[in-house]
């Protein structure tokens, strides 16, 4: 009877083994293409022959859509970049503007007046020319329809627009829009804004297709299948239509052929999952995922070990940080919390120093040295804290989002300091839904805990979370009456201007900032990216991860 | 037979609406706003901006009226027409989303639990034959400790034997990425329904060696034994269909655990199905899907038991003509 | 609770056929007769309660040291030790080591211990008040509260119970309080069917019907005569649900559904080891927890077990 059971047991592995063996460990890749790479842009690559897939997952957040609208995640903004294009792109720099759109532009001396062309090549997935009145329509209905429409990230940009602030909820175009001809057009803004062109290549700010969403109203773009990511219904631009429309756990491209800017991507399939992070290490370690961003940092070591693997180990440019209710809080408590977080200490020992610290101010910022650092020192917390109006017996609400690690990890550290200060903390763990509520919607919290994903690639970045109108009412209460709305003109001046003058502008805005602290950044957590050594030729992952594909045609994947 | 069969199925219909009322106020006590669950989320985005047409909405669904009867009988309604609701995190319907992975749960639960019979039985029936041998106790021991042992921890200690260290299967999911063959998905099968199966084997275990000693010692046993027949005969022509017969119900009871089994291996291996989905609805905390997942598995462990009943009085002819207690 | 638990018993009594939904003939109440000598049914037995005994000591050791947490370990369960940081292995500070935060393993362990047992035995608490209550007024009243009970039963019976507990505990948040809260109103049924069914039979003996005739009130009857005799099941049932109960809970919070950190739970120092990184190389992470667990429900199991064979020496008895 023994024997049967091992029989059984026996007959069990070999069949596990021999489907292991049937199955081949890496997906089937193309021979190297004969044509150099990255050199000559005319020649199609012959590989488009032989199927490249590569399987790729960044560990994150997601939303199962694509309109700008509702386009708030990296993963997100991954995938927008491969299905549509922008009037231009930025280089892995972060600073060096690309064309994509656009193949030329000029920019008037006070930073008002942009001139486009277009490449005339441009086309639609459905062939239909991509032209100046796609463009115009783009702009205008996003100023038609902001703020009400825009439900993650404001286009601030297209608001700013010469009219666009006064066609909202109308049907009319900006005046500052102006069509020279079908592949020209002339942009003049409202405000001086030197930073247009670099915001621009942001992926809320892809071009759609006039002829195909001309009706949309600002509701339908929630769920229309265009805006969700349908195969056969979304078309763009970009090099890669979908062949499996986005659904929560992720969505599959492939390459357009004789793709109009001259060349096809090599890579003629794109498997993108959106699944757990432990999954995704699991995957990468048994050789079934080419490209992992955001890998959490202490899975490193591990996934060393592995063959075929290669790490990249970046300071990351999210920030985290702590975002107060400036209804619910003073001054005085703020910099109290600020002096008692001792952050080397817990970047070292709770983050194992992979983190880079941050200073009080928006990051990009010059480190301006009369910046007060808030370096550890429990006593002047405690004297600040005594100042404050804040009435210690009071419940101090930190909510946080319950599904993220990074916060469920860090907040009881956050908490344990802040309770060393006096304050009496309790820790709100929600899921999405009643946490949006809760931070958006009512005054129930004294702070609450978040991660600029892109913040640290600009000091313009962190301008829509000031914004008096927009999320700095809404998340962090600011209010006119008591001269918060400040921040936001002063982004907007130093936008103007450029060189010494702009400096003075940030300068200051640094120190109001660093004064009231409407929020405390913390620090900047390291960025793990795990690939598989096949990949080469342009690729690159950008410190700001979430623009990662702009380039995605000098990519080449060999075996 | 028939009249059998009719009585359990009307018994069940109070079980029925019972599973619904429960469905019902699990959708009803979740805070959040009504309509963002039972309103076509395209239909409500045009909404959202006039008030006035909120309120009128709200009346036509009847959210003003008392929520016993009127609102459940509505419910109700919509539920038999097959209109579930929509979830609050993916904005598709309920019924979409759980018949996306309906089947990959059933798969898993198919294939544990015939391997957990085929597994158990025969375990109980040597264990019982062989009683008080050192491989009753073995196996005895082997079954309480199972017995003991959260799945989570079983399920955890396989993938680390046979996943990561072993690399013989794989740690989790249908599908090697990229794949979408049968092959491939029986390779993603093996662990999580090798660890079902053997932790609802070890009560089955048990069951079928207490069932089958208590034939073995019963009056006919030992007749047939004085007649002469062998062992074996025994055995395999008495002892065991008597035996089994209380097996089936065991099955039948042992539906519920199993699928509460199934929920957590789901969440460990990420395999697709409605465990994961439940264990995702109560941690966004998604009232309609909460609900969904209640009536679809209440109704088919339901379903599940009627058809053991009917096996069992196939099996045992004098249960369909006792009088049910 | 559920049929996981009660293995290896095999309707021996009426009551227990309602449990199992097997019709037995009326009146016949089978006997399990083994064909033993008298001695080995002793050393049977013997070793059955050694087992027992075992159990005893094992749950008593660990309410134990739950109970005196603070003297085992100089670490609060939720403080974060800067000095020695996150992921450390064990030292002579940190027996254990260092959680993902920064916590004492073995304070969280310890702790955790209290979650487990206050969950277990505050949940079959309140489910046992209430099965009582309500098998005794089925049996009592009889006909349509009787009929309306079992439909009852059978519904909350017809829904997996971790899924009914996922799903209410949820609603009301979730934490220790909603998990005994909601395991405790999910949990009645078998306790009531099982007081209902004890109720019957005692019904129909001729005890009680001499007793009606004397004139002996109903309540006194209920509570002198029926209660004494239905607390051996009672007593096993319960203990089975402790152990299924805690079960339930380290499900829960390994789940992140049930006790969240940062407060401690087995099941919740068992999160963390769906990561391959913390599954291999941060052993002292998860694996006491898992021991723990598996430890306390074994014990539990062995109780259960030894008590029911002490209220029901039938089935041991000679053929």
């Amino acid at each position: 009877m023994k024997s049967r059971f091992a029989a059984v047991l026996g007959a069990i592995v070999l069949i596990a083994s021999a489907c292991q063996a049937a199955t081949p460990s890496t997906a089937p890749s193309a021979a190297p293409p004969s044509t150099a790479p990255s050199a000559a842009p005319a020649s199609v690559a012959p590989s488009a022959a032989v199927k490249t897939v590569l399987r790729v997952s960044r560990i994150s957040d997601f939303l199962p859509s694509i309109h700008p609208v509702n386009l708030g995640t990296g993963n997100q903004e991954l995938m927008a970049d491969i299905v549509f294009s922008g009037l231009v792109d930025v280089d892995k720099d972060e600073v060096t503007i690309l064309p994509d759109l656009a193949t030329k532009w000029t920019v008037s001396p006070d930073a008002t007046v942009y001139t486009f062309n277009l490449n005339p090549a441009a086309v639609w997935s459905d062939g239909e020319p991509v032209t100046t009145d796609d463009v115009i329509y783009t702009i205008a209905w996003g100023a038609q329809n902001s703020p009400t429409a825009y439900k993650q990230i404001p286009v601030d940009m297209w608001v700013n627009v010469k009219g666009g602030k006064a066609a909202s909820g109308t049907k009319t175009i900006p005046e500052g829009l102006k069509k020279l001809d079908d592949h020209t057009i002339e942009i003049t803004l409202e405000r001086p804004d030197a930073t247009f062109l670099r915001r621009i290549a942001g992926a809320v700010y892809y071009i759609l297709p006039e002829h195909k969403l001309k009706d949309l109203t600002g509701e339908e773009a929630l769920t229309c299948p265009f805006c969700l990511g349908t195969v056969g219904v979304t078309i763009g631009s970009g090099p890669y239509d979908f062949s499996q429309s986005i659904s929560a756990t992720g969505a599959t491209f492939t390459a357009k052929k004789n793709y109009w800017k001259g060349k096809d991507s090599q890579i003629s399939e794109l498997v993108y999952k959106i699944q757990e992070s432990n999954v995704s290490v699991a995957q990468l370690a048994a050789g079934e995922l080419d490209l992992t961003i955001r890998v959490p940092p202490a899975e490193g070591p591990g996934l060393a070990k592995v063959p075929g693997l290669k790490q990249l180990n970046v300071p990351g440019v999210g920030i985290f940080n702590i975002n107060f209710n400036n209804n619910n809080t003073d001054k005085a408590l703020r910099q109290a919390a600020a002096y008692a977080i001792n952050r080397p200490e817990a970047i070292e020992k709770v983050l194992g120093g992979l983190a880079t610290i941050n200073y009080t101010i928006p990051p990009g910022f010059t480190v301006y040295p009369d910046i007060n650092k808030y370096e550890f020192d429990l006593a002047k917390a405690k004297t600040l804290l005594a100042q404050s109006k804040w009435d210690i017996n009071k419940t101090f609400r930190l909510a946080l989002l319950a599904e993220d690690p990074n916060f469920t990890v860090t907040a009881p550290a956050l908490q344990q300091y802040l309770q060393a200060l006096g304050l009496k903390v309790e820790l709100t763990a929600l899921p999405t839904a009643p946490y949006s509520d809760l931070i958006q919607k009512s005054n129930d919290f004294e702070a609450f805990l978040s991660f600029g994903g892109s913040e640290g690639v600009g000091w313009y970045q962190s301008s829509i979370y000031y914004d008096c109108a927009g999320l700095g009412k809404t998340q962090l209460k600011l209010s006119a009456d008591r001269n918060e709305c400040i921040y936001t003109d002063q982004f907007n001046a130093a936008s103007a201007v450029t060189g010494a003058p702009q400096d003075e502008i940030l300068h200051k805005l640094a120190r109001d900032l660093n004064e009231n602290l409407p929020e405390i950044y913390l620090w900047q957590p390291n960025y793990l990216h795990v690939y598989t050594d096949k990949l080469g030729g342009g690729f690159a992952i950008y410190p700001n991860e979430r623009e990662s594909f702009q380039k995605i045609l000098d990519w080449t994947y060999t075996p | 037979m028939g009249a059998y069969i009719l009585r359990r199925i009307l018994i069940s219909i109070p079980v029925l609406i019972g599973i619904t009322i429960i469905g019902f106020i699990a959708l009803k006590l979740t805070p959040g706003d009504p309509l963002l669950t039972s309103v076509n989320p395209e239909a409500l985005a045009n909404m959202m901006t006039h008030p006035e047409v909120l309120e009128a909405e709200r009346r036509r669904l009847g959210f003003d009226q008392p929520v016993f009867p009127h609102q459940y009988l509505r419910w109700l309604a919509n539920v038999v027409q097959g209109d579930l609701g929509y979830s609050i995190s993916s904005h598709r319907p309920i019924v979409a989303e759980i018949g996306a992975r309906l089947p990959q749960t059933l798969l898993l639960m198919i294939v544990s639990l015939t391997l957990a019979v085929l597994i158990g039985v025969p375990i109980g029936i040597i264990t019982a034959v062989r009683q008080y041998s050192k491989l009753d106790y073995g196996l005895n021991a082997a079954a309480i400790l199972l017995a003991s042992t959260p799945v989570f921890v079983f399920a955890l200690i396989a993938i680390y034997v046979f996943a990561v260290n072993l690399h013989w299967l794989p740690t989790g999911q249908l599908h090697t990425v990229g794949r979408n063959d049968a092959l491939d998905l029986a390779h993603h099968l093996i662990l999580p329904a090798a660890v079902l199966a053997i932790i609802n084997a070890a009560p089955l275990v048990r069951y079928t060696r207490a069932s089958m000693l208590e034939v073995l010692n019963a009056e006919y046993v030992t007749t047939a034994r004085a007649k002469g027949l062998s062992n074996r005969l025994v055995i395999v022509r008495h002892a065991f269909r008597n035996g089994l017969i209380p097996v089936i119900t065991i099955v039948a009871l042992l539906i519920p655990e199993a699928v509460a089994g199934a929920v957590i291996t789901e969440q460990i291996f990420a395999w697709n199905g409605m465990g994961q989905l439940a264990v995702k609805a109560a941690g966004a905390r998604d009232p309609s899907m909460m609900m969904g997942i209640i009536l679809i598995t209440g109704v088919a462990v339901l379903t599940a038991n009627i058809i053991a009943d009917i096996g069992y009085a196939i099996a045992d002819p004098r249960v369909a003509y006792d009088r049910a207690k | 609770m559920t049929a996981r638990n009660d293995p290896d018993r095999l309707l021996t009594s009426m009551a227990e056929a309602e449990m199992a939904k097997l019709p037995v003939a009326p009146g016949a109440v089978q006997v399990v007769g083994e064909h033993v000598s008298p001695r080995r049914a002793a050393v049977k037995r013997f070793l059955r309660y050694r087992l027992a005994i075992v159990g005893v000591v094992v749950v008593l050791a660990i309410m134990i040291m739950a109970a005196l947490a603070p003297l085992l370990t100089p670490w609060p369960p939720n403080w974060i030790d800067f000095q020695t940081g996150a992921r450390q292995p064990p030292s002579p500070e940190h027996v254990l080591g260092t959680d993902v935060s920064g916590r004492d393993v073995w304070a969280r362990v310890l702790y955790g211990a209290r979650t487990s047992l206050i969950v277990g035995f505050g949940a079959v608490a309140i489910y046992l008040v209430i099965g009582t209550l309500l098998g005794l007024a089925a049996g009592y009243y009889g006909r349509f509260v009787d009929q309306g009970l079992m439909r009852f039963t059978d519904t909350i019976m017809a829904i997996p119970p971790l899924l009914l507990i996922i799903v209410f505990v949820a609603v009301l948040g979730p934490s220790i309080i909603s998990v005994i809260i909601v395991i405790g109103l999910l949990g009645w049924p078998v306790t009531a069917r099982l007081v209902r069914g004890q109720l019957l039979v005692l019904r129909e003996s001729e005890f009680i019907t001499a007793a009606h005739v004397i004139g002996v009130p109903d309540r006194t009857i209920l509570f002198r005569h029926m209660l004494p005799n239905i607390l051996g099941p009672l007593t096993v049932v319960a203990t089975f649900g402790v152990a299924t109960a805690v079960l339930l809970e380290s499900s829960l919070s390994f789940l992140g559904l049930g006790v969240r950190p940062p407060e401690a739970s087995w099941g919740n120092l068992i999160t963390e080891a769906v990561s391959p990184v913390v599954l291999t190389t941060l052993p002292w992470q998860w694996v006491p927890a898992a021991i723990a667990i598996t430890m306390t429900v074994l014990s539990v199991n062995f109780i259960g077990d030894g008590l029911r064979d002490a209220i029901d020496p039938r089935i041991t008895k000679n053929g």
